[in-house]
């Protein structure tokens, strides 16, 4: 799970996204797996607002300079 | 042997002098030369030449003083210092001038601007056509943008205005975005941009970044000859990486910014395009969001109405059956009721009518055999009207104990109950108001209540 994640892009979430909302108005997604289909959707956004906002790469670099 | 005429110097170029006045009756010509040198003292001295092919053809000296270099200087504008400058060719109004101490020179006298426009106008044509004739002048627009845009390499001169101004609206963004850029420094204007340019592109690392930035401040039209260079322009087209362009400008498009992926007017204008763009996905996605959130709260809403419509069926169903039933027992028992009362009379009517024939005979033709005849019809009669009757009321018998199994005492037994209102049993709900007062009628007593809320069904 936490590899696919890694490799998770923007392109990529938001193409999901929008499986699982044509999924929802065609009625394919079961009450079953409807909140574990929310679930994954509030995930995908959390995800890309951290990426948007996040200085995880700076920090990386900077590391990289003190050649740690 | 014959004497020689021996003349001086100042004699010689005094008659130069003359006949080149005599030639040009002093008038001014339109000249056109490249400039090989160009010194600038109070004047200017220039060395101008003329090229065929590699090969010096002609070579003169011109200058311009003082008061025409003022002159021109303000004609030019901010073009001025891409004009008078080495390897620039200029179209030039100038008169032949002949000192008899320096020796032949141009007075130049104005300079046309247009003539160096259109050239340039020339050049980036044919470099444009030659893009074109490659097959690479679309080839960087056609290059899909990412959705956002987060990994910039920027090639620009670090220090400028331009650099200062997309660096702070990436970085100081009002929603927060971060973005990682790195500086590739290059000089954006004079005659070592192409170059640093050029190593500045051909030093990107394509997997490292989403785009490449390629940004320089306000200049002249004539600044813009480094963005029209044939092999910075291939470079750029052949980029695997979308270029994003904010050379500043307001009229003039350079060659870079037709072939760009996407062109902007300023360096700003490329941060905020950036920016903007991150934030359309951002609201794409919370849009989605919500989107998702809402149909799945109309699949719950859909859902627990069916699931009610099936609990109200559920409860329903059994008790309009049992009405239906008990209907139908009722309309059977009267019937039964009514056919049993119809024979009773026939038959009595029958017995009665021949009780009255025979009070008529005649007593004295009364004869025994007659008379036992008689009471034998009488008796069989007699017995044949018992048997009737007793036949009716077995069969009464019978549907007594069905109707007793269904009557209502037994059914409210089974936990049901008649409601009455004045006296009435209550079968549906159409005429009753809020306030009626409705007797309920248990297996054992009854009991009195107000209606305060009515819900009628089935008829829509």
């Amino acid at each position: 799970m936490e590899k696919v994640e890694n490799k998770l892009t923007y392109a990529k979430a938001y193409a999901e996204l929008e499986g699982i909302m044509q999924d929802l108005q065609e009625d394919k997604i079961s009450v079953d797996d409807l909140s574990a289909k929310v679930k994954r959707a509030v995930m995908l956004i959390t995800f890309c607002n951290e990426m948007l906002r996040s200085t995880e790469a700076e920090v990386g670099a900077l590391v990289k300079k003190l050649g740690l | 042997m014959e004497e020689r005429k021996i003349y001086t110097l100042s004699q010689v170029g005094n008659a130069i002098k003359k006949r080149i006045e005599e030639a040009t009756h002093g008038q001014a010509f339109w000249i056109k030369a490249e400039i090989a040198s160009i010194r600038f003292t109070k004047h200017a001295y220039l060395e101008l030449v003329e090229h065929k092919g590699e090969e010096k053809v002609a070579v003169m000296r011109g200058s311009i003083w003082l008061t025409q270099l003022h002159r021109i200087r303000h004609e030019l504008g901010e073009e001025s210092k891409n004009i008078l400058k080495e390897g620039v060719e200029i179209l030039f109004l100038a008169r032949t001038h002949y000192h008899i101490v320096y020796g032949l020179s141009l007075a130049i006298e104005a300079i046309d601007l247009n003539f160096n426009i259109s050239a340039l106008e020339r050049r980036k044509r044919e470099t444009i056509a030659a893009l074109k004739e490659e097959g690479l002048f679309h080839r960087n627009r056609l290059l899909p943008l990412p959705l956002v845009i987060q990994r910039i390499a920027l090639i620009s001169s670090v220090g400028t205005a331009a650099y200062a101004d997309l660096m702070r609206h990436l970085e100081h963004n009002e929603h927060g975005y971060k973005y990682h850029v790195q500086v590739f420094h290059s000089a954006v204007q004079g005659d070592a941009a192409p170059t640093e340019l050029r190593a500045a592109i051909a030093s990107i690392d394509p997997q490292r970044f989403d785009v490449v930035v390629l940004i320089r401040g306000g200049g002249s039209k004539l600044d813009l000859e480094q963005f029209n260079d044939l092999e910075l322009a291939r470079m750029v087209a052949m980029s695997s990486l979308p270029v994003l362009t904010g050379i500043g400008h307001e009229i003039d498009i350079s060659v870079l910014d037709l072939i760009a992926n996407s062109p902007h007017k300023t360096p700003t204008a490329v941060a905020d395009f950036i920016v903007d763009r991150t934030l359309y996905f951002e609201t794409a996605m919370t849009g989605m969001l919500v989107n998702i959130h809402n149909t799945m709260l109309t699949s719950f809403t859909s859902h627990k109405e069916h699931l009610s419509m099936y609990a109200e069926m559920t409860a329903m169903r059994p008790a309009a059956h049992c009405r239906m039933q008990r209907g139908a027992l009722h309309t059977l028992t009267n019937q039964f009721a009514r056919r049993i009362t119809e024979e009773l009379t026939a038959q009595s009517r029958a017995l009665h009518s021949f009780g009255q024939d025979l009070a008529l005979l005649p007593r004295h033709k009364l004869a025994q055999v007659e008379a036992a005849r008689v009471r034998e019809l009488g008796a069989t009669l007699s017995a044949l009207a018992q048997r009737g009757i007793q036949q009716v009321i077995g069969k009464l018998d019978g549907i007594g104990s069905a109707v007793h199994l269904l009557s209502p005492e037994r059914i409210m037994e089974r936990g049901f109950s008649i409601a009455r209102v004045n006296g009435k049993a209550i079968k549906d709900a159409e005429n009753l108001k809020a306030g009626d007062e409705i007797e309920t009628t248990f297996a054992q007593g009854k009991a009195w209540s107000t209606i305060h809320k009515i819900e009628r069904h089935g008829k829509g």
